[in-house]
């Protein structure tokens, strides 16, 4: 067999693909090996040549010449941000390069004209500067310095040459190939697109069908082109599926696909098993596991420069197997949770986490790496960072072992792990090939730089070339398939609207034709695309969506003189569609009563239940609610917004108010102190009572400050416009527990106050600091705020009331025995609203009332029966346990003004 | 006045500007594409002319219809209409247009200029990086509120900051609202919404923000506003009394004044004492006309029947006693005669003194000041993500539309530089709904335009439809065009009256009934618009226009809505049975009004097209896709994994869900799942289902780490038979829940998963029905600019919700700015923020009559208002303030309630008792199984891994060494080892070190490695073993490519070196690996390097013998930087 000629190709994927055509054509001959072809890219191979030639002057990948923009355009231009600076960067760069291949001109007159062109010559300027003091070339020089390098004999010219997949030729290209021509390169120049005769040609001959059809959405698009493949695939025939935005489709291609075209590969999710290649991959910073090792790295100190993490962060890096963890977690960490969120605390600072919380040796082992990570505040050589991270992670257990894995495809996760891992390697060589343009830098710098990186580095799992492909537009240059579908080709896409680089102004934009720079260039690239693909497979399917959100398309002008494809649609192989069309639920009745057991009894008895009240209030609001909260123990973790919200303020005010009094104890004592000192003691009491929030609250001093300040006012009003005002009183207890047994049932509660007025009896008090608490609550048939009635089961008293601990308008409001004298007191008058004509009989009321309640909930009542038209429900978190959407109880909640 | 017809025509001239006022029906997109197409046929490039629309939506429907209409031109003959035939002659100028120019618009619609402000600002900046600020390659994210959270908190973490002046600032605002720190975050959050209209109107975006000059005189300048809008109210007032009314006023002031001023100095009518005359409209005149309005109103604001002592009319049977209190009376009997007088005296009480209080002025510098650094730290929350947002964009679009010169003069950027071309030509739609931000924008791009050089803007809109105040739309804005120009650009105005899309007797309802609630004079200030009648083009229709069906509301009414959506359902049964072809809408204002009309058309099976309605977490599969979620993610959610216990793809009944957990609080339910002994207490058929749950889920939950987590999602739920059990959720519902968790995962904000629950609230479900005749239910808003047969109107009696309360008010007056900062929360109430708070009232109400107008119109053949009563004490049936129906009221009170009384007389009994019934679910069978799945197409291979993986990441320098080398060895096989010597070797060096720089070695580095690299080449020349491996062989091979098929793939390998020695084929691999240790550590060193590339080397050999070697085979490693050798068996 000859040597196949040395075929250079336009990128990389037109090569692979070209190779795969030559292997199977090998092996239909009958070949066990051969030699691999010389076919790459055009790319590819000036690199290589240039290598080979052992220059002197160095080749600077994309990454590095992006970086050197990136610094040469933050000593000049100030206004950009880092962040906003690497788009930049990357676009500068790309002008660079347009520069190179299509022979722009520099001028600076031509420059002027805008702020982003004048300093675009300044930076090129300097960037080339740099490159020079450097002793580099980038890659728009290559070709360039390729072709002199062969003038000087350097590098030896190939006697022929195949160019394949090649559009339209830059004048950069044009001239190395007119310069390989005249040194006698045979050169064999493929173009892709078809001359317009044969084009005529092709379309006349009634042998190709070219169909156009439409769709809702894109997910429909996608779907319809899966199925299609399934219809259509026949072992051996190229399928080309190919998407001019295919960014947009990638994700959703990709899934539809795999799951029509290997339905199970849903619960396998092993991609090697999926008979098609996409060219576009996501980015290896979406790979879960490098995720997972950028959120660790990236841990920060907080203003008090300790390494301080979210709990929600922290929680997922303990449970997660890339660090060795298992997960679901094991007691251990269950338990470590748990009192986590209990505590709600928002962050942790990691030197105090051991002092805190009891941890595992790997808890401490990781812990302690981070900090020491976190610590390190020296300026050091990218290359440095690159070894610190890869020890810290190696520490930290990170990638974590497989063995934990799903058992049927442990193989395939391995694996993946494994090419994730190979990726990443690759990544930090690239931040180690930063070293000499970047210079020392700090933890931050080094992790800012990693991510760009890992954030545009593509990753492909391996996967065998495959006859069925997923590419852009562009990319699908000089491929030939039996099927094509094209796909997404509506007016705004097909052609596109111009995207001109902003570096590059506007006169030399209009008479170069620069790729993306005008809708003259854009319409002549999407005609020649489709041209280039009428030809590319005898049997061609267009699609647009109809739809993309709200907004509708239409399809591309360029097509719309092709009919209507008119086939059926061809059925589904998913496994969601099938399980769907599955309609056999069956209805299914819960007894409405589940008793208590003996063994609940026994220990609602002994152990009783604590907040006790809360039981009769869920009892009353619903009895399904009451149900899971105290029979289901039903609990979700509520993630708090702040790191001192409205309960930690209540708790606060509850706390102080319980030392005062504890001291203080009688009106007279009150009254004797000074202006001064109450303040003093108050100040003081508060302190103490902030405490309880010490956690959650550490080092925010002033905050704290602040804190003292508004409980101090708060409380002082408080006594001064209330307490102050009443008639004699003692305070007989605070913070009182007690219990009660109701119908076998222990319950627990703690008053937040009782008061003896002189003479009369108790007064029950339970502050409230929040929204507005009404005695009317503890009227009716169903008593909604049940925590004082139920206390007068205990201390039958002479009045119930609420003490308003809130700024501004400090009140007391309740209900009380006539003459029970109370100072300024909203009254409700209990035998004017509701009709009992004596205390006592309210008491009785009450008593029987709460019992039957109880007794309610121990027939084991689990209705879904909310009250007040749902009103319950609003800040209910069982719903999803209830499932009262699907018994349609909830009565519409709006009405309610 | 001009007809119509006229005005249209008057309305296509191609260089003038122009606004046009266009009611409801006036067929104004008809005219904007005309004047469009118009242009178009005179332009030069189609890019001059600038189309902009509000939503995506509109831009592509009017991009739409221009493109249709040329097609029409390119493609048919002349139509007859006048109006069709206007059309077409027009895009026939532009065909030839194209033609003439080669636009080749026909098969480049991308040209037509025809885009969303938004979408013009984005691409402004894309072309402007610099000048923009913004860079490049952000992401634009359309809901940014969990970034304004963040923010939020960044701005709440200065509280800390003792020295920085923001922590002084923050602590301050903090102590105002009572040191919440949730407060304090949600009132940030606000603001950053907001936060176009603020930094539009307190800072020059383009200045530094921390350098505005809050001094005494921009105190002043804010004070100054504040007091001419008061002296402005007090003006109006003023004018409301004759001079008679005036004197006998002013004689009963003096009088009471005189009174009181020494009984009782601090009373608001002491003040009365020293009035020279009646009080004027000067700010000075306040507390008099405050005096006056206490003297007539009781605490009520009603007219108070008889003044006494307390009002300085002293008891007595003197006569001036007697006669002041008579003619009191008797005045006040006259000042009923004129109602306005009432309503102003009542305003005035509430007018807040004209300047701030130290204190009031202290907040608001403080929050003035702290804006500029919410605003830094937003940007900076947003740069450290990569995204932006839309109004950040069109902020720097904006500033950046204006340039500092050199000289340091401001000019307009030339954007014929960025956009290719001038705009010579701008149209905007809907103009109504236009903000400040967007009205600056245009000021800016037209502000060099002056009338006559060629130059126009057209803006076409109804201030009647403005709707949007919500998303910042000031529809004062366009009474202010109309009368000003915009910049120092003038318009024409004109305005359109007839009405093509209702029928006579909906027209003239409009009419009359919208003349009677609208305000009779435009206030841009207030946003107050004066309605203008429309001419109805067709016929008398259906009779009535317009029906009332009023629903009485008891106290013991369970659900209101439940009694509307069934009288709806009725009456759309029958419409749709009369009327078959006819098209049918409910009109809603809120999202919420609607749960119980879907009910009652899911159960009377009326067809219905919902969209962005429902909230996707009314629908049960949802929720359970939700605790699925919270399940696998949060294993300790105990309320999640009950929930899915509970889902009918496992249908646990509680009572084995209770027995399950009994008396267990802590232990997390995945460990109960799985202890056999509690599991062993269940029912037969729970034990059955607790096994196939943790069957199915066991490979999710373990192994979701490494996939996609929203694929491993999907995969458990259809493995437990989801789809199963949708329950009336649509597909499309379950792809929108899907969709979002995709795009959490995607964005690397997966924290966002522990309030997964409130995102999902902000989605709505899908529309679920698509026949043709469905009847179509959405919001006012969305309604804009359709057109129904019928439409319904429910839920008028519903009242709306209140305002919230904001950190700092400000409200634009005229060119000039209101501000009121937050009032201390438990503090007097502000009477600044409330008379803002009022004002704001005030345009919102005005905004509710538009948004009625909106809906009323959207009917060709007739309308239908549902709405409730309640009747109040005195058995009165009246509307709840602050509904929809209480604004129409003076138009239909009285037939309303005459249509009422008929529904009355047969006062239902409550029938909605709620019973105490078993409530059933559904779930799946016990014996549930998965369908088979389909084949593959192809059944794939597998790429093993060949050796166990090492997670290790080696040192850089010696990779960098390694390539270099290996480069090197290929090179001396290749060009023959006698061509080298070692000072060939020597003088490769300065390109050995380029290879190594190349590589991306450090200098120093590479001068390291250099010396190691060299020495070892040498080494090499020097090495027996060397100089055999390099030497000239027979059949010899360097980096040899070779591809052989195995297991249905390609293996692609390549040689380091391969040779033909004494009948022997050597393959050798060359590792440049180095290692510290000698002896024996060296030893165990490279034993194991043969163990790890032993497979690698078996595969050579087994290419080389499928390519046909016969001969015998070696392989070996050489390492050339430790001169080893290790020959494999």
């Amino acid at each position: 067999m000859t040597e196949p000629p040395l075929t250079l190709t336009v990128n990389d994927r037109l090569a692979r693909w070209l190779l795969l055509e030559q292997d199977e054509q090998r092996r239909k001959n009958g070949e066990n090996a051969w030699k691999t072809p010389p076919i790459i890219s055009l790319s590819s191979w000036l690199r290589n040549v240039w290598l080979e030639s052992w220059p002197t002057q160095y080749l600077l990948s994309e990454l590095q010449s992006e970086k050197i923009w990136e610094k040469v355009i933050k000593q000049n231009s100030s206004s950009l941000n880092l962040l906003h600076l690497q788009g930049v960067a990357a676009q500068a760069s790309q002008a660079f390069s347009l520069i190179h291949q299509y022979r722009l001109p520099r001028i600076s007159k031509l420059y002027e004209q805008t702020d982003e062109s004048r300093a675009f010559l300044l930076w090129a300027k300097k960037y080339e500067s740099r490159l020079s003091s450097l002793g580099a070339l980038d890659l728009s020089m290559l070709m360039d310095a390729v072709k002199n390098s062969m003038q000087e004999g350097e590098i030896p010219i190939p006697h022929s040459l195949r160019v394949m997949g090649f559009e339209e030729q830059s004048p950069q290209l044009k001239i190395f190939l007119d310069f390989l021509r005249q040194k006698g390169t045979h050169i064999d120049f493929q173009s892709p697109v078809p001359a317009p005769q044969t084009l005529t040609e092709k379309l006349d001959d009634g042998n190709s069908s070219i169909t156009v059809s439409k769709y809702e959405y894109r997910q429909d698009e996608a779907a319809a082109c899966a199925r299609w493949v399934r219809a259509i695939f026949q072992p051996g025939k190229r399928i080309g599926i190919v998407v001019p935005e295919l960014e947009k489709y990638l994700t959703l291609l990709k899934r539809e696909l795999a799951s029509e075209l290997v339905p199970e590969f849903i619960f396998s999710l092993d991609e090697q098993c999926l008979p098609f290649n996409i060219s576009l991959a996501p980015p290896l910073s979406q790979e879960p596991m490098i995720k997972l090792a950028l959120d660790l790295l990236s841990v920060k100190k907080d203003a008090a420069k300790k390494a301080t993490i979210s709990v929600s962060k922290f929680l997922s890096i303990i449970q997660s197997p890339f660090l060795g963890f298992d997960f679901p977690p094991t007691m251990e960490i269950s338990n470590l949770e748990r009192e986590l969120r209990k505590k709600r605390v928002l962050s942790i600072t990691l030197e105090r986490f051991h002092s805190v919380y009891s941890s595992t040796p790997q808890l401490n082992q990781l812990i302690e790496g981070l900090i020491s990570w976190v610590g390190n505040e020296n300026k050091l050589m990218p290359e440095k960072w690159a070894e610190l991270l890869s020890e810290f992670l190696k520490i930290a257990g990170w990638p974590g072992n497989s063995s934990s894995s799903i058992e049927n495809n442990k193989q395939s996760i391995s694996s993946k792990r494994h090419q994730a891992f190979e990726v990443w390697k690759d990544c930090l060589n690239q931040l180690c090939s930063l070293n000499q343009i970047l210079g020392p830098i700090s933890r931050v710098e080094a992790l800012n730089h990693l991510t760009y990186i890992v954030r545009n580095k593509p990753f492909h799992t391996k996967t065998p070339e495959h006859s069925i492909q997923v590419i852009g537009l562009l990319e699908s240059s000089g491929m030939q398939f039996d099927h094509l579908w094209v796909m997404g080709c509506h007016s705004e896409a097909l052609p596109a609207q111009p995207e001109p680089n902003p570096f590059i102004p506007y006169e030399i934009r209009n008479k170069f034709s620069i790729p993306r720079s005008n809708p003259q260039r854009e319409l002549d690239f999407a005609e020649q695309s489709l041209n280039r693909l009428l030809i590319a497979a005898p049997n061609i399917q267009f699609s647009f969506p109809l739809h993309e959100g709200d907004m509708g398309l239409e399809l591309s002008p360029l097509l719309k003189n092709f009919p209507q494809s008119t086939e059926e649609p061809y059925p589904s192989s998913r496994i969601k569609d099938q399980v769907r069309s599955l309609n056999d639920m069956e209805e299914f009745t819960e007894l409405p009563f589940l008793p208590v057991t003996d063994s609940e009894k026994s220990h609602f008895k002994t152990q009783g239940i604590s907040s006790g009240y809360a039981l009769l209030q869920n009892q009353v609001e619903c009895p399904f609610r009451s149900f899971a909260r105290h029979r289901l123990n039903s609990d979700r973790y509520q993630s708090p917004e702040v790191d001192f919200d409205n309960m930690d303020r209540g708790n606060v005010i509850h706390k102080t108010l319980e030392l005062f009094w504890e001291k203080t104890i009688t009106l007279e004592n009150l009254l004797k102190l000074s202006h001064n000192s109450l303040e003093q003691h108050l100040d003081q009491y508060v302190r103490e009572a902030l405490k309880l929030c010490s956690e959650r609250t550490t080092g925010q001093t002033q905050f704290n400050q602040l804190e003292i300040e508004r409980n101090v006012r708060v409380i002082h009003e408080w006594l001064r416009d209330v307490e102050m005002k009443r008639p004699d009183f003692k305070v007989l207890h605070n913070e009182e527990n007690v219990s009660i047994n109701l119908s076998g049932i222990s319950l627990t509660l703690r008053i937040d106050r009782i008061d003896e007025i002189p003479g009369k009896g108790l007064l029950l008090i339970d502050y409230k600091t929040g929204r507005d608490a009404k005695p009317a609550d503890w009227f009716g048939e169903k008593i909604r705020a049940p925590q004082l009635p139920l206390y007068t089961l205990a201390k039958p008293p002479a009045g119930l009331a609420y003490g308003h601990l809130v700024i501004g308008k400090p009140e007391f409001k309740g209900t009380a025995i006539p003459d029970l004298p109370l100072g300024q007191f909203k009254n409700q008058d209990f035998n004017k609203t509701d009709g009992y004509s004596s205390w006592q009989e309210l008491l009785d009321y009450w008593k029987n009332n709460l019992t039957t309640v109880a007794d309610e909930f121990l027939q084991g009542s689990n209705q879904v029966l909310p009250i007040n038209k749902g009103e319950p429900c609003r800040h209910c978190e069982f719903s999803s346990l209830c499932r009262i959407q699907e018994i349609g109880k909830l009565e519409v909640m709006e009405d309610a003004p | 006045m001009l007809s119509d017809a006229d005005i249209r025509k008057q309305a296509l001239k191609p260089d003038q500007s122009f606004i046009v006022q266009a009611p409801a029906g006036s067929g104004k997109t008809e005219l904007l594409i005309q004047r469009y197409l118009r242009l178009l046929g005179l332009a030069n490039l189609p890019e001059e002319i600038l189309a902009m629309t509000f939503t995506r939506k509109a831009a592509a429907e009017m991009k739409e219809r221009v493109f249709s209409a040329l097609i029409e031109a390119q493609s048919h003959q002349r139509p007859e209409q006048a109006h069709a035939r206007f059309t077409w002659e027009l895009a026939q100028k532009v065909l030839e247009q194209d033609k003439a120019r080669e636009w080749k618009l026909m098969s480049n619609p991308a040209r037509l200029r025809i885009v969303t402000i938004d979408s013009f600002c984005s691409s402004l900046t894309r072309r402007m990086p610099l000048l923009s600020h913004m860079g490049t390659g952000l992401d634009i994210q359309e809901n940014a509120r969990s970034l304004y959270r963040e923010t939020a908190k960044s701005v709440l973490s200065l509280t800390e900051n003792e020295t920085n002046p923001y922590g002084v600032l923050v602590r301050n605002i903090l102590r105002h609202i009572d040191n919440s720190k949730e407060d304090f975050i949600k009132r940030i959050i606000q603001l950053l919404t907001k936060r176009d209209q603020w930094m539009i109107s307190f800072f020059d975006p383009r200045e530094n923000l921390e350098a505005h000059p809050l001094n005494e005189s921009y105190r002043q300048k804010l004070e100054h506003t504040l007091a001419s809008l008061i002296q402005s109210r007090l003006g109006e007032l003023e004018g409301l009394f004759s001079p008679t009314i005036q004197k006998n006023i002013l004689q009963l002031a003096k009088y009471s004044g005189n009174n009181l001023e020494n009984v009782d100095p601090p009373h608001p009518c002491a003040c009365l004492a020293n009035l020279q005359g009646f009080p004027d409209s000067t700010i000075d005149s306040l507390e008099s006309w405050k005096g006056l309005a206490h003297l007539f109103l009781t605490q009520t604001n009603t007219y108070r029947k008889k003044p006494d002592v307390r009002l300085g009319f002293p008891a007595g049977k003197d006569d001036t006693a007697k006669k002041m209190k008579d003619d009191f009376v008797e005045l006040v009997n006259s000042l009923q005669e004129n109602p306005a007088v009432l309503a102003a005296l009542a305003k005035v009480k509430k007018l807040p003194r004209g300047h701030f209080t130290d204190m009031e002025w202290d907040l608001l510098k403080s929050t003035i000041r702290l804006l500029a650094e919410i605003n830094n730290r937003l940007k900076e929350v947003f740069s450290s993500r990569q995204i932006t947002d839309f109004t950040e964009i069109s902020l720097s679009a904006i500033s950046s539309l204006i340039q500092k010169g050199e000289d340091g003069d401001e000019h307009p950027t030339d954007l014929l530089f960025y956009l290719d071309c001038k705009i010579h030509h701008i149209l905007v739609d809907e103009y109504q709904d236009t903000s400040f931000k967007q009205e600056e924008l245009l000021r800016r791009l037209t502000s060099e335009w002056s009338e006559g050089d060629g130059r126009t803007l057209f803006i076409v809109g109804d201030p009647k439809q403005s709707i949007y105040r919500f998303r910042d739309a000031e529809v004062g804005l366009f009474i202010k065009t109309q009368d000003r120009g915009l910049g120092t650009l003038q318009l024409s105005s004109l305005s359109l009256e007839s009405n093509f899309r209702s029928q006579k007797h909906l027209v003239d309802w409009v009419n009359t009934c919208f003349q009677k609630i609208f305000p009779e004079h435009n206030d841009p200030d207030l946003g107050a618009i004066s309605y203008s009648p429309s001419s109805a083009v067709l016929e008398e229709g259906m009779q009535p226009g317009v029906l009332y069906h009023p629903v009485p509301h008891y106290e013991d009414s369970q659900a209101i809505s439940e009694d509307e959506a069934r009288k709806i359902t009725v009456l759309i049964k029958e419409l749709q049975s009369q009327y078959p072809n006819k098209s049918l809408a409910i009109l809603v204002r809120g999202r919420t009004h609607l749960t119980s009309i879907v009910k009652h058309f899911n159960e009377s099976n009326v067809a219905f097209k919902a969209e962005a309605i429902d909230s996707l977490t009314d629908r049960p599969a949802i929720l359970d896709l939700l605790s699925l979620l919270r399940a696998l993610r949060f294993p300790g959610d105990r309320t999640a994994w009950l929930s899915i216990l509970r889902a009918p793809w496992c249908g646990l009944s509680l009572t084995d869900i209770h027995t399950l957990v009994e008396l267990d609080r802590a232990t997390p339910i995945w460990f109960l799942l799985n202890d056999s002994s509690r599991i062993s207490l269940l029912s037969t058929d729970g034990q059955k289902r607790i096994q196939n749950l943790v069957h199915n889920i066991h490979p999710f939950i373990s192994g979701f780490t490494d996939q996609n987590f929203r694929d491993v999602l999907e995969a458990c739920w259809i493995k437990f038979g989801g789809p199963a059990c949708l329950q009336g959720t649509s597909a499309d519902d379950i792809e929108v829940f899907f969709n979002k968790v995709e795009e959490i995962i995607a964005s690397g904000q997966e924290e966002q998963f522990e309030n997964f629950d409130q995102i999902l609230t902000d989605l709505y479900a899908s529309p679920l029905a698509v026949t043709d005749n469905a009847v179509q239910i959405m919001t006012m808003h969305k309604a804009k600019g359709l057109e129904f047969d019928f439409v319904i109107l429910p839920g008028l009696g519903k009242p709306t919700k209140a305002d919230e309360k904001r950190l700092i008010y400000w409200m634009p007056h005229g060119d000039d700015l209101l501000l009121a900062p937050i009032e201390e929360k438990g503090g007097e109430s502000s009477p600044l923020y409330d008379f803002l708070s009022e004002l704001n009232k005030e345009k919102e109400e005005y905004e509710t009559l538009r948004l009625l107008y909106v809906a009323a119109t959207r009917a060709r053949s007739q309308l239908h208002l549902f709405g409730h009563l309640k009747p109040n004490k005195e058995e009165e049936w009246k509307p709840v303030p602050n509904s929809l129906l209480s604004k129409l009221w003076p138009h239909i009170k009285e037939e309303w309630l005459e249509k009422l009384s008929k529904v009355t007389e047969f006062r239902p009994v409550n029938p909605y008792s709620l019973t105490t019934e078993r409530h059933s679910i559904q779930r799946l069978p016990i014996d549930f199984s998965l369908p088979n799945p389909a084949e593959a197409i192809v059944t794939g291979s597998v790429i093993e891994i060949e050796t166990e993986p090492e997670y290790d990441w080696a040192e850089n320098s010696a990779r960098c060494l390694g390539i270099v080398l290996h480069r090197s060895l290929h090179d001396i096989a290749v060009e023959g080892l006698d061509t080298w010597s070692e000072e060939r070797v020597e003088n490769l060096r300065n390109r050995f070190k380029s290879a190594l720089l190349g590589e991306g070695l450090p200098l120093e580095l590479a001068e390291k490695k250099l010396n190691i690299g060299l020495k070892a080449l040498a080494n090499i020349l020097k090495d027996e073993r060397g100089r055999w491996i390099l030497a000239q062989h027979d059949d010899a091979h360097s980096e040899y490519p070779l591809t052989f098929y195995q297991d249905s793939r390609y293996i692609r390998n390549v040689i380091d070196r391969t040779f033909v020695d004494k009948g022997i084929r050597w393959i050798i691999d060359y590792k440049t690996g180095t290692h510290e240790g000698k002896g024996k550590n060296l030893d165990i060193f490279l034993d194991n390097e043969v163990k790890r590339y032993k497979h690698q080397l078996d595969r050579y050999e087994m290419v080389l013998r499928k390519f046909g070697e016969k001969q015998p085979i070696k392989k070996a490693l050489y390492f050339p930087l430790l001169k080893a050798w290790r020959e494999m068996n």
